[in-house]
């Protein structure tokens, strides 16, 4: 009971005050290591070049991109126009850096929307496993078993052509998968013991869901979100190639592709140059996910 | 004097972490004959592993040894590179890893895997190599060695896979054969028999034998010599009963006086955690690295550091002042501790608590009709070996898994199964402390904050009250105020499962039950967080149920307790009852298998025949009866034995009476 005799008055031990902490080099941020990740750095250095055009392509572009020049269309690439003109005469170099506005704005925003669905899905199938989960995965299943280009096609087809509608389209389209990294990272996690703990606290579910796993499955959400974008930007390009998405004048590359693709024969920098521009972005995208994975691997 | 089979010289081994060299190893020498059995203890992280990965040269890509030589009959294996080092693998050095299971190739089969050694390095043909793992196997006291031939990993057993791997690491006759913890993943039975293997292989092996533990105990009794590690040194060496019958090293002596013996209650011993932590690899103790947790140290010890001193015959010691360790101060008072007080009014009552796993095909009853009492303020050990249904009774009683059936009273009250009908009033009472220290907290949370949450919920304290609460608990598992901000990863195991103790504590339960709380921590911490138990129950009045696959730890702490043997209960009674027998030949068996540190001779051990029956086709009649040494005949294959009265609650189920298993167990 409270009242023994020896309770109370046991000398206090010290061994807690010496018990050093763990050994881990956890004082070392995974910021200042993802610092030192050659791949990331050159896939980083890469994207924020892009988002720098995208965002400021009005300040450095060299031309108007959509200023029409009657009296030199399709001029190779000079001095003058570092990679030439299209068919209006217009400047390919101003058009690439512009090119990349509507691109960074779709993808990200599509991702970050398949992200929260994706995550909502996966840690609702994971927690209750069972009939939730079978249903839930069977019907994500069915998604993904298109090719991702038929349901798009068609969605957009029928509910017109617009940046919107590509955004999300490709946000349900992408969250089967993001649901499923996400089902998985919490199946493992809900076994863990301080779920249980948060049981035997009496914790409602949604609170454990969210509060208790969630911060514990980031980091696979997190580089699925950066896997994703890549593949947002390639989806959204190829929509805007098959002329479903954004309209012209646009300089968005995908589109421009499509539309310069006519001329490829006689002046083919105005197709190459929007394509190279996506590849160099998605290389780039995968680069620094793949550094994101390894750091937040260790 | 001849050579001896292994020789390490000044060994100094370093890892590379974050970019900066930290040394594992330093300047590590010992000598092991052949024919000789050579034990190495510490806690984890003092080496001990190192210096084996060190010896077969398997280090770590970030590993290096910077200094030293290690020679197996003269040649250096530090010189040793490429083809050469393989074949030296193979043929003449040997090792046994702690999880057989991860050993084997659990695609290959098991006469294939074995055979491999025997083609490659002797270039013998498939049959012949077959032949030859045969006969290996029939050295391990494998039965059927042909069909076993034919097996895959998945198809044996624990202790079989492990024979199959001590089969394979005598393939080549191994002048150095390494036993990493080969025991320490299995089982209080299937341990004694893989133990009295290797004892008998002994005679066979002419090499020298490197076993490496953390259970002095288990050293105590395989090896001739040992050697105590601490910080990436040998700090104590010398004939295995000498060092721990008399040791001449603080820290030997604040092991053994941190460890419980098996006869010990916390009535009568208060056990003496080593204070403090080992330094981690890389830290640079000035002096020796043992002054800032030795009781002995003084000005001398903080500036120079100790050589080997003699200390006896054939022993040495690195404390300059080994003569003072015999009488080296006490920490607390060995004073007796007064029982708690406890009453016989219950506390919880299960009856036929019943639960089955439904998989395809077959079912698995895992609690088969379990029914016990807890009394207010007692503490209710239950033991077992692992698939005993410990943890699901333990999980069920605590509302996580739902069982079939059974009745549940608590506090006097009928309390429904699953933990979400409970409300939070019962969820508050009863709460429990889990194994893992790794992952019974919230990674993303501090500890502040997982107490917090504790606190809130079930006091509903929030702000000011809220804090001093949970400083409160801090105070009581004896965190410091600094530990409350850090999360998991930065806290030690011991740390950690003070931690998970306050969260169980904050809603001031009256039962906590504890599953395995110690087991994974080392010989010290566990000394710690067990004072911490019996210190909180005698201030809280809490009732334990404590489980655990250690002897010593539950005779230690329970008043009473109940064994466990596949699903169902086979004996229940006194603590002091159960251990001074009669016991159910069970029991008998699991206390005659723990390797002890007692020196004075005992009982001949018992050893059971044969592996656990699987859970799912469980024996007829007594479960036991398949593995029992004292089985009667047919009525235990065919009747279900009864609740025999052994006197004063001692219960044991078995056709044997109790007067007769007494006769029986004192001669």
């Amino acid at each position: 009971m409270a009242s023994g005799p020896w309770g109370p008055t046991l000398p206090k031990l010290q061994d807690a005050a010496v018990e050093v902490t763990a050994p881990r080099s956890v004082g070392r941020p995974a910021i200042g290591r993802l610092a030192r990740d050659p791949a990331f750095l050159v896939g980083a250095a890469i994207v924020l070049f892009w988002v720098f055009a995208a965002a400021e392509w009005r300040l450095v572009s060299p031309y108007d991109p959509f200023a029409v020049s009657a009296s030199q269309p399709l001029t190779s690439p000079s001095r003058t126009h570092w990679l030439g003109t299209d068919d209006l005469g217009r400047d390919v170099f101003s058009r690439v850096l512009a090119g990349a506005a509507p691109v960074l704005a779709v993808a990200p925003t599509a991702t970050a929307l398949s992200l929260v669905g994706g995550t909502t899905m996966g840690l609702v199938a994971g927690f209750y496993r069972g009939l939730v989960d079978d249903v839930l995965m069977r019907l994500l299943d069915a998604v993904m078993s298109l090719p991702v280009i038929i349901p798009a096609t068609l969605v957009l087809s029928l509910t017109g052509r617009s940046s919107i509608n590509v955004i999300l389209v490709v946000a349900v389209l992408f969250s089967p998968l993001v649901a499923r990294t996400v089902r998985s990272a919490v199946l493992a996690e809900r076994e863990r013991e301080y779920v249980d703990a948060a049981r035997m606290r009496g914790d409602r579910d949604l609170f454990i869901m969210f509060f208790e796993i969630l911060p514990n499955v980031a980091s696979p959400i997190l580089v699925e979100g950066t896997v994703r974008v890549g593949y947002a930007v390639f989806t959204a390009g190829t929509l805007s190639f098959l002329q479903l998405g954004i309209q012209p004048p646009s300089p968005d590359w995908g589109l421009t592709v499509a539309v310069e693709r006519a001329f490829v024969q006689i002046a083919p920098w105005a197709a190459l140059a929007p394509a190279v521009a996506l590849a160099t972005l998605v290389i780039g995208l995968n680069l620094a996910a793949e550094g994101l994975r390894r750091t937040l691997a260790e | 004097m001849t050579t001896p089979a292994l020789e390490v010289e000044r060994l100094t081994v370093s890892y590379r972490r974050s970019g900066e060299w930290a040394c594992a190893l330093s300047a590590v020498s010992l000598a092991i004959a052949a024919g000789e059995a050579y034990g190495l203890v510490g806690e984890s992280g003092c080496g001990k592993t190192t210096l084996a990965l060190s010896l077969m040269r398997y280090l770590p890509p970030n590993g290096r040894i910077d200094a030293g030589a290690i020679r197996v009959d003269g040649h250096d294996l530090t010189r040793v590179h490429g083809r050469e080092l393989q074949r030296w693998r193979g043929s003449r050095l040997a090792m046994v890893y702690q999880d057989p299971a991860s050993a084997l190739n659990p695609a290959l089969r098991i006469g294939d895997q074995i055979a491999e050694g025997y083609r490659f390095h002797h270039r013998m043909t498939r049959r012949d190599a077959l032949r030859r793992a045969a006969e290996a196997l029939a050295r391990v006291r494998m039965p059927d060695p042909d069909a076993m031939l034919r097996r895959y990993p998945y198809q044996l057993s624990g202790g079989q896979q492990q024979r199959v791997v001590i089969a394979m690491s005598l393939a080549g006759n191994p002048r150095l054969l390494i036993l990493d913890e080969p025991t320490t993943g299995l089982d209080v039975t299937i341990e004694a028999e893989v133990l009295e293997l290797i004892a008998a292989l002994r005679e066979e092996i002419d090499g020298a034998i490197l076993l490496i533990s953390h259970n002095l105990g288990l050293v105590a009794r395989m090896c001739d010599r040992i050697g105590v590690m601490y910080a990436g040194r040998v700090v104590e060496e010398g004939p295995a009963g000498k060092v721990l019958g008399a040791p001449r090293h603080p820290y030997t002596m604040g092991l053994l006086r941190s460890l419980p013996g098996l006869r010990s209650t916390k009535q009568r011993q208060i056990l003496e955690p080593i204070p403090g932590a080992l330094p981690f690899p890389g830290d640079r103790v000035s002096g020796c690295a043992f002054h800032p947790r030795c009781a002995l140290a003084r000005d001398w010890c903080r500036m120079n550091a100790p050589d080997a001193y003699a200390a006896g015959l054939d022993r040495w010691s690195r404390c300059r002042f080994w003569e003072e360790v015999p009488d080296m101060p006490r920490r607390a008072p060995a004073a007796p501790r007064l029982s708690a007080s406890q009453s016989r009014e219950p506390l919880l009552s299960v009856t036929g608590l019943r639960k089955t796993y439904r998989g395809r095909g077959q079912h698995t009853v895992a609690v088969h009709d379990v029914s016990l009492e807890v009394m207010r303020g007692e503490t209710f050990g239950l033991v077992g070996e692992s698939g005993s249904g410990k943890t699901t009774l333990a999980r069920c009683l605590v509302g996580l898994t739902e069982p079939d059936g059974g009745q549940l009273l608590f506090a006097g009250k009928n309390v429904p199964w699953p933990g979400r009908n409970r409300g939070r009033a019962i969820l508050q009472k009863m709460q429990m402390v889990f194994q893992n220290p790794d992952t019974t907290l919230n990674p993303s949370w501090t500890v502040r904050s997982i107490l917090g949450r504790a606190v809130r919920v079930f006091l509903g304290l929030s702000g000011g009250a809220q804090r001093r609460r949970v400083t409160e608990l801090a105070n009581r598992v004896r965190l410091e105020p600094r530990h409350l901000d850090l999360r998991a990863v930065q806290l030690s195991g011991g740390l950690r499962q003070r931690a998970a103790i306050a969260r169980a504590l904050a809603g001031n339960p009256v039962l906590a039950v504890c599953d395995e709380p110690v087991s994974a921590l080392d010989v010290s911490v566990q000394a710690a967080i067990l004072g911490l138990l019996v210190d909180l129950q005698a201030t809280d009045a809490v009732s334990f149920i404590l489980i655990s696959h250690d002897l010593a730890v539950v005779h230690y702490l329970a008043d009473r307790i109940g064994v466990m043997y596949l699903a169902q209960l086979v004996e229940i009674g006194d603590t002091e009852a159960v251990f001074s027998g009669p016991q159910h030949p069970y029991t008998e068996a699991l206390l005659s298998a723990i390797p002890t540190l007692d020196l004075e001779p005992r009982a001949p051990h018992i050893r059971l025949a044969g592996d656990i029956p699987s859970l799912a086709q469980p024996p007829s009649g007594c479960r036991f009866h398949t593995r029992c040494p004292r089985k009667l005949g047919e009525i235990c294959e065919q009747q279900k034995p009864p609740w025999q009265n052994a006197g004063r609650g001692h219960l044991i189920r078995c056709h044997i009476p109790p007067e007769e298993l007494r006769t029986l167990q004192h001669t």
